[in-house]
């Protein structure tokens, strides 16, 4: 489904991605690991299609088609959803205005017919109650003022919306209070399909208690530099990035 | 166009409205002053330019030109309608319904005529002193415009609208317009002032509004301004407010060249308030203003400023909130925000709170902020799926929101919101 080939990203010069590999199938749930700063949100925020990073080299492919050619839309019509660590505040944007376009917007994308007002608030309270979106949020500003916690559940409350078929969670877990945890967790793992792929960005074995991984990545200063098992999650839990940094001290220019 | 040009124009149009004596006392103060320009302080951000360098003719009313008026008034509204083409009242056109003698609604001409007492206490009683070579032309030649009367006590339910009506096809023209409203003690009216474009040619409004509200008295004045690209508008509103009274002004800058509001609102009576709220949206060279004043000279009085802008193409706007606080208006609440939204690098947005104080027991606040489209959060709802221009329409949408909220008249609301929808990209 995702193919990354080599790509190597910087930003004001500075390099931040060093050559990625990585190759995501359908099915599949991948999780990236490694220390503050290594560059695991910048890898997200390239899929996604954000700007202000400059591709040096390498190449994004999703479902065949290259993906660095795609708009940030196209790129989210074409299945691919990003919950961000930090969730942008738009003030004066409600949920239900916001959510009906990106809806409507997706839906056009795919040759299906608009829904109707009813039809749209019955999936918006299907989802809602998917990760227990407390009602209140509803007639709010996108974000504005939620809470950590709040703004985390919101995502994955998109998520269930647009039903993507790569779904990024980028520390979806951080600030999250441990029922609230279980509760986004079981939600994306409601999501999985055979015909989808996740791609988990945490800090903690916690979360991959819940949405157990095919795959774990470590990611050190811009590179993978050690793929395993859901066990190597458990080891790094155990003896932290110390000895993962040692072992790539010579990649550190 | 001279001074004296300007003055040859305005007279030669059939002025029947101001007294001698005042015709004489703007003159007189015409005479000694120069047309606004860039080194009048109130002036400086006002490009006039392409205002005063025109060449206007006066302006020759064409009453039969048209025969409908549903194209240009907002529509859906049960409402009175007073309709003015360059100046000029259309009776035919407009729609007077007296609810039970206790308002009064016409022209200025008719109404000097059948109460010349209310006239003549009201009239140019709001300026003490002459403000500019524009007010006082438009004193000493004041044409005609809208006359309202609100009787004692009465709580009008219709909303009025005085539709006014530039119409400069084959020169470019000029008029001038004077509407003069009174509200007597306790009661209440809903105004709405439009002011549109019949076709594309050039024209300049040179308008005043005087408003009087009596004690206890409530007004809600509106002014929507969507001309053509060519018009030239200077609009110079008082408002002088008695006891316990309330004024809500909204103004909503769609389209025309130069647009230029001058708000004044006294209040001179103890507790009286104002709240004045104002979304412009300048694009391409268009130059929209707001110079608002608001006068605290007795106690306990409450003013709120809100002005939102959305500037675009090439555009200026100037907002310029003085809130001056008088020595006796103790216990006085003012407050004042002007935010403005930048699309693009070319634009100029002039932001000046002032804030005059000579009360010791008062609280007040301002703030203005000026910003473009917020890029992470435009690539936030991309990232959803919306597209650029979709996501864009939503936040400007939503920045504009808390200034059309505060209109009360729904279908009018209404009206603003879809054209609002339409006017970006
Ligand atoms: N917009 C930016 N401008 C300058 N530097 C940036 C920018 N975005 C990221 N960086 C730098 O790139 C590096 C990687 O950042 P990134 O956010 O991808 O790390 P991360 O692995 O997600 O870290 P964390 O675990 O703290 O979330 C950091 O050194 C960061 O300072
Ligand atoms: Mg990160």
């Amino acid at each position: 489904m995702l193919k990354i080939k080599n790509l190597r990203a910087e930003i004001e010069g500075k390099e931040i991605l060093k050559g990625i590999n990585l190759e995501i199938n359908a099915g599949e749930v991948h999780a990236i690991m490694g220390p503050n700063g290594s560059g695991k949100s910048t890898l997200a925020s390239i899929i996604a299609g954000r700007d202000i990073y400059t591709i040096t080299e390498g190449c994004i492919e999703f479902e065949g088609k290259n993906l660095l050619d795609l708009s940030v839309e196209d790129r989210s019509r074409a299945g691919i959803f990003l919950a961000f660590q930090y969730p942008v505040e738009i003030p004066g944007v409600s949920i239900t205005n916001f959510m009906r376009a990106a809806v409507d917007e997706h839906r056009k994308f795919q040759g299906l017919e608009t829904l109707t007002a009813s039809q749209f608030l019955k999936l918006m309270k299907e989802k809602k109650e998917l990760v227990e979106m407390e009602a209140k949020l509803e007639g709010r500003a996108v974000n504005e003022g939620f809470s950590g916690g709040e703004k985390k559940k919101n995502e994955v409350f998109q998520m269930a919306m647009l039903d993507p078929k790569l779904k990024i969670l980028d520390e979806t877990d951080s600030g999250l209070d441990i029922d609230a945890l279980r509760i986004v967790a079981d939600g994306v793992n409601k999501l999985k399909t055979t015909k989808n792929a996740s791609l988990v960005i945490t800090h903690y074995q916690r979360l991959l208690d819940y949405i157990v991984p095919d795959v774990v990545h470590v990611l050190y200063n811009g590179k993978i530099v050690k793929t395993g098992t859901k066990e190597l999650a458990m080891e790094l839990e155990e003896r932290g990035y110390d000895w993962i940094k040692k072992d790539n001290y010579t990649l550190i220019d | 166009m001279t001074k004296q040009n300007f003055i040859e124009l305005f007279s030669a149009s059939d002025s029947n409205i101001s007294e001698t004596k005042d015709r004489e006392k703007s003159l007189e103060y015409i005479k000694t002053h120069e047309l606004p320009n860039k080194t009048d302080e109130n002036w400086r951000n006002t490009d006039l330019r392409t205002l005063v360098e025109q060449i206007y003719f006066s302006a020759h009313t064409k009453k039969n030109r048209i025969t409908s008026i549903n194209e240009l008034k907002i529509n859906g509204l049960n409402d009175n309608c007073l309709v003015f083409i360059n100046g000029s009242f259309q009776k035919e056109l407009s729609k007077i319904e007296n609810e039970k003698n206790n308002i009064f609604l016409g022209s200025l001409a008719e109404g000097k005529k059948m109460y010349p007492d209310i006239f003549n206490k009201y009239f140019n009683q709001s300026e003490k002193e002459i403000e500019t070579v524009f007010t006082a032309l438009n004193t000493a030649y004041a044409q005609n415009g809208a006359f309202i009367y609100v009787s004692e006590n009465f709580k009008s339910q219709k909303p009025i609208q005085i539709l006014n009506i530039s119409d400069s096809e084959s020169q470019s023209t000029a008029y001038q317009i004077r509407n003069l409203i009174i509200l007597a003690k306790n009661s209440e009216v809903n105004v709405i002032t439009v002011s549109k474009s019949l076709s594309d040619g050039i024209s300049f409004c040179n308008s005043q509004n005087e408003i009087f509200l009596e004690a206890n008295s409530i007004l809600n004045f509106n002014i929507f301004q969507e001309e053509n690209i060519e018009t030239r508008s200077l609009n110079n509103t008082r408002l002088k407010q008695s006891e316990n009274t309330q004024s809500t002004v909204n103004i909503a800058s769609l389209s025309g060249a130069i647009l230029r509001n001058d708000i004044k609102i006294y209040l001179s009576g103890e507790n009286a308030r104002t709240e004045i709220n104002g979304i412009y949206l300048p694009t391409n060279e268009q130059q929209f203003d707001n110079y608002i004043l608001i006068k605290h000279e007795k106690s306990h009085g409450k003013s709120r400023q809100l002005f939102k802008g959305i500037i675009a193409g090439q555009a200026r706007s100037v907002f310029s909130g003085r809130v001056l606080v008088d020595k006796n208006a103790q216990k006085t609440d003012a407050g004042q925000l002007n935010k403005n939204l930048l699309l693009t690098d070319y634009v100029k947005a002039y932001s000046r709170p002032q804030l005059e104080i000579y009360a010791d027991d008062v609280q007040c606040s301002h703030g203005s902020s000026t910003g473009q489209i917020d890029k992470e959060a435009l690539f936030y709802l991309q990232s959803r799926g919306i597209g650029e221009k979709q996501a864009k329409i939503l936040m400007l949408n939503a920045f504009a929101k808390e200034v059309i909220d505060k209109i009360s008249i729904p279908e009018y609301k209404n009206y603003i919101e879809n054209l609002f929808e339409n006017k970006y990209f």
